[in-house]
C-alpha cells in the first residue's frame, strides 16, 4: 500500500492544497499528518478545517499543544530571543484566529499514530518538541524506534527532510544487582527514521513544500518537493498583520530552527 | 604644523577611507588626531579607531576648538569625510588652512565630485554606482545589550536584504556575554562576521561604552529594522539572568 505523510503545515493552506492534489496523483491510498497545523502562517483555521474534513489521522504537533496548553517551551525551541520573541506574536496571532472547534480539534490530536510496524509522532516518541536530528547519536536514535515497537519510524518538526537507515544493531546492557552481574543483548532488524519535512514552512532553502510516499510493499521512501504559488501565502503573511519577515523567510525556505541544529540537545520539556 | 598635517579623506560608502586611515594609524609614531565630523551619536568610526589605536586621540561632533588646540601643539590630523556631507561645505569649513585631499573611490567610478575635489586618488572597494536616493539610518544602542544567536540572525537579515537593498552597514555592538564587536558590510565584499574589540569583558550591569548601528540604503524598512533592533536587546532581568548564568560558567573553570 502507498501511503503518503506530511508534516508541519503551519497555517500555509496553499501549500497543503497543492501537497493534497501531489497526493491524488501519486495515487496513495492514505494519508497521515504529523501535526504542527498552525504557527507562523496565515491561514490556521482553513488548515485545521481541512485535515479534519479529510479525516487524515494526525499527531500532535508543539504548536498544536501549545496553542490548547500555553507555551511552556525547553530552550530548543527558541533558537534566539529574536525568534521566541517572534514566535510569540505567530502564537498570539494564531490565537485569535482560531475557533473553538478548531482548540477542541487541536486538544484531541494523539501524541503517537500507529499503523501496521510504522508509528508516526511530530518530534520523537519521547516529545513533540524534540528534534531527531541526522547527526542524532545512533544509540539515542536506535532507543527512539525502539521505545515505539515499531520498524519504520516517522517524524517531522525539523522542517529538513531525511531518511535514515538503522543497520541491524545489536544492543548490549550489562546489570549490576547485589553481588550478581546481568548482561542481556538484544539484536534488533532494520530500523527506519522517515522526517517528512514541511509542508509549510520548508527549512531546505527553497519554498516548495516536501512530504513523503511510503510504499509498505517495497518499504521504499520517496521525497517528494512540491513547488506552490507561495507567494500568495506570502502576501497574505503581511495582509493579515503577521511579521513580515515570515513572508521573507518563507520565500527563502528559512524557518527559524537554529538551536536544533545542537545534535546533542535533548529536550527537557 | 607642516602643510600636510591635516589629510581630509573622502568617498563613497564602503570604498575603504577608514580603512585608509587606519593602515596609516599603524604605520605613524607621531602625535596623531582623528575626527570625522557629522557622525553625532553614532560615533562607529571614532569607537574602532578609538579602540584600536589608544594613541590616537579621536574627536567627535562639537570638539572642533579642541581638534584645533591638537593642531597648533604639532598633531597631525585625518579628518575623515562622510559620504553624505556635501563637498562644498567641507570646502567652505576648512576655508584656507594648508591640507591633502585623498578621495578613496572604487576604480570602477570615473569622474565623480571626489576626483574632482582629490589631490590624491586611491583605489578602494564599495559601491560601483554612485549613491543617489539612499537613505542613511542610524541608531544609538548605548546600554544595550545584544543576544548572539539573535544579531547572527538579524544580520544574515539584513545582508540577504530583508529589510531592503543595503549599500553599506557598520555597527559596534555590546553582547549579551559581555563583549563589544564591530561589524561591517558592503555588497560584494565584507559582511559575514565580527570582530571583538579589545576592550575589557562587561560581566556585570549594562554596558556603558557606545554602541550604535548604521545603515545605508534605498528605501529601508526602517519600522520593521527598528522593531528587529529591538527584539534582538536584552531586557533587564535577562541580561541578569544571562550574567549570573556566564559567572557562574566561569567559577566552574
Amino acid at each position: 500500500m502507498k501511503i503518503a505523510v506530511m508534516s508541519c503545515i503551519h497555517g500555509n493552506y496553499e501549500a497543503l492544497d497543492a501537497v493534497l492534489l501531489d497526493i491524488d496523483d501519486q495515487k496513495a491510498e492514505k494519508i497521515f499528518c504529523l501535526g504542527d497545523l498552525v504557527g507562523y502562517g496565515p491561514f490556521p483555521h482553513a488548515v485545521v478545517e481541512q485535515i479534519r474534513s479529510l479525516d487524515i489521522p494526525t499527531c500532535q504537533g508543539c504548536w498544536d499543544e501549545d496553542i490548547v496548553e500555553g507555551l511552556n517551551a525547553c530552550e530548543c525551541s527558541y533558537p534566539s530571543l529574536l525568534a521566541e520573541k517572534r514566535s510569540k506574536l505567530a502564537h498570539e496571532w494564531t490565537q485569535q484566529h482560531l475557533y473553538p472547534e478548531d482548540r477542541e480539534f487541536l486538544a484531541e490530536l494523539p501524541h503517537t499514530v500507529r499503523e501496521e510496524n510504522l508509528c508516526f509522532v511530530h518530534g520523537s516518541p519521547h516529545s513533540n518538541h524534540e528534534y531527531l536530528l541526522p547527526e542524532l547519536d545512533a544509540f539515542l536514535a536506535l532507543e527512539r524506534v525502539l521505545s515505539t515497537n515499531a520498524d519504520v519510524l516517522f517524524c517531522g518538526h525539523t522542517h529538513v527532510p531525511y531518511i535514515r537507515t538503522l543497520d541491524a544493531s545489536q544492543l548490549e546492557i550489562k546489570v549490576k544487582y547485589g553481588e550478581g552481574k546481568k548482561s542481556l543483548s538484544f539484536t534488533t532488524p532494520l530500523k527506519k527514521i522517515v522526517n517528512v519535512g514541511s509542508v509549510g514552512e520548508p527549512r531546505h532553502g527553497r519554498p516548495n513544500a516536501t512530504y513523503v510516499i511510503y510504499n509498505s510493499e517495497t518499504e521504499e521512501v520517496t521525497l517528494r518537493e512540491v513547488e506552490y504559488d507561495y507567494q500568495k501565502t506570502c502576501a497574505a503573511i503581511i495582509e493579515k498583520g503577521l511579521p513580515a519577515i515570515f513572508a521573507w523567510r518563507l520565500a527563502r525556505g528559512l524557518e527559524y530552527a537554529e538551536r536544533a541544529d545542537d545534535p546533542t540537545h535533548v529536550c527537557e520539556r | 604644523m607642516s602643510k600636510s598635517a591635516i589629510t581630509l579623506v573622502a568617498g563613497p560608502p564602503g570604498a575603504g577611507k577608514t580603512t585608509w586611515i587606519r593602515h596609516h594609524l599603524d604605520d605613524t609614531s607621531n602625535p596623531v588626531v582623528y575626527f570625522s565630523p557629522g557622525n553625532g551619536n553614532v560615533p562607529i568610526d571614532q569607537t574602532i579607531i578609538a579602540a584600536e589605536f589608544p594613541q590616537c586621540q579621536t574627536l567627535t561632533d562639537g570638539q572642533e576648538l579642541e581638534l584645533a588646540k591638537l593642531l597648533a601643539d604639532g598633531y597631525s590630523a585625518y579628518i575623515e569625510i562622510g559620504f553624505y556631507l556635501e563637498l562644498s561645505e567641507i570646502d567652505k569649513l576648512i576655508g584656507d588652512i594648508p591640507h591633502h585631499r585623498v578621495a578613496v573611490v572604487s576604480s570602477k567610478l570615473k569622474n565623480t565630485e571626489w576626483h574632482e575635489w582629490a589631490n590624491e586618488i586611491i583605489p578602494g572597494g564599495g559601491a560601483e554606482t554612485l549613491p543617489s536616493t539612499s537613505q542613511l539610518w542610524r541608531v544609538p544602542m548605548t546600554g544595550q545589550a545584544i543576544d548572539p544567536d539573535s544579531l547572527n540572525a538579524f544580520w544574515y537579515e539584513l545582508i540577504q536584504e530583508a529589510y531592503g537593498q543595503v549599500e553599506r552597514a557598520k555597527a559596534i555592538l555590546n553582547l549579551a556575554d559581555g563583549r563589544c564587536i564591530y561589524g561591517e558590510f558592503t555588497p560584494g565584499i565584507q559582511g559575514d562576521s565580527f570582530i571583538e574589540l579589545t576592550l575589557p569583558r562587561l560581566l556585570e550591569g549594562r554596558p556603558e561604552g557606545f554602541s550604535g548601528l548604521e545603515i545605508f540604503g534605498p528605501n529601508l524598512d526602517q519600522k520593521s529594522l527598528a522593531q528587529t533592533i529591538k527584539d534582538c536587546c536584552l531586557s533587564d532581568t535577562e541580561l541578569q539572568h544571562y550574567q549570573q548564568q556566564m559567572s557562574q560558567q566561569f567559577e566552574e573553570i
